[in-house]
């Protein structure tokens, strides 16, 4: 499986997966931190990867769906933003919604 | 105001025409020599209107493609002037915790 298959099998193991640097107890970075911070305040579950522990997807991630920085948020495969987006959408109130939703649709696949 | 600074700040102002601007040098908040590593964006513009915060900030993410190789962060905050009528302020970034780099 070549690195974009990979990158893309991990997005759709989950309905939401956070990539950042580091991990939601130990965050490697201040933007990453935040954007775990965000998505967990919701309660709804979401997986993560840590892109320092796989530098092969550190290096191809911003190629994946042409989004140059990290962290990167996807919900059922597809790009949703970075950090920035996510607390926009936590402070317009539809982060929560955008979550469960993404869950549901999952779980009904 | 440094010459990223300055440089960002023109090239904005020509893409987007925006009717407020505010590009923010926060790179001694964080960690490491670089003085010009991490900056904040603060762009009204009508230009946004109708277009989906990931279209924005894609928007200017290819503007600064090249900007990008050389600057470590750049957190972006987007609205139209409806929006920030309605908002008042933008949020503030986090503190880098320091020891990474992109």
């Amino acid at each position: 499986m070549d690195v974009m298959q990979r990158i893309q099998a991990q997005v759709d193991s989950s309905p939401i997966v956070l990539y950042m640097k580091g991990t939601p107890q130990f965050p490697q970075c201040g933007f990453s931190a935040t954007a775990s911070q965000t998505l967990a305040s919701t309660g709804v579950e979401f997986a993560y990867v840590n892109i320092f522990e796989d530098q092969e997807v550190m290096q191809n991630l911003p190629a994946f769906q042409d989004w140059p920085t990290f962290p990167q948020i996807y919900m059922n495969g597809q790009l949703v933003g970075g950090g920035d987006i996510i607390v926009e959408m936590s402070q317009m109130g539809s982060l929560k919604a955008a979550m469960e939703d993404a869950t549901t649709k999952f779980n009904d696949k | 105001m440094s010459d990223m600074q300055q440089h960002l700040t023109e090239q904005l102002q020509l893409a987007l025409s925006p009717s407020h601007l505010e590009v923010i040098n926060e790179s001694s908040n964080h960690s490491g020599p670089a003085t010009e590593s991490h900056f904040k964006l603060i762009v009204v513009s009508d230009y946004f209107n109708d277009l989906a915060l990931i279209t924005r900030h894609r928007f200017i993410n290819n503007l600064f493609k090249e900007e990008l190789s050389h600057i470590h962060a750049l957190a972006m905050h987007t609205y139209t002037s409806h929006e920030w009528q309605l908002k008042n302020g933008a949020p503030d970034s986090p503190k880098c915790s320091g020891g990474s780099q992109s």
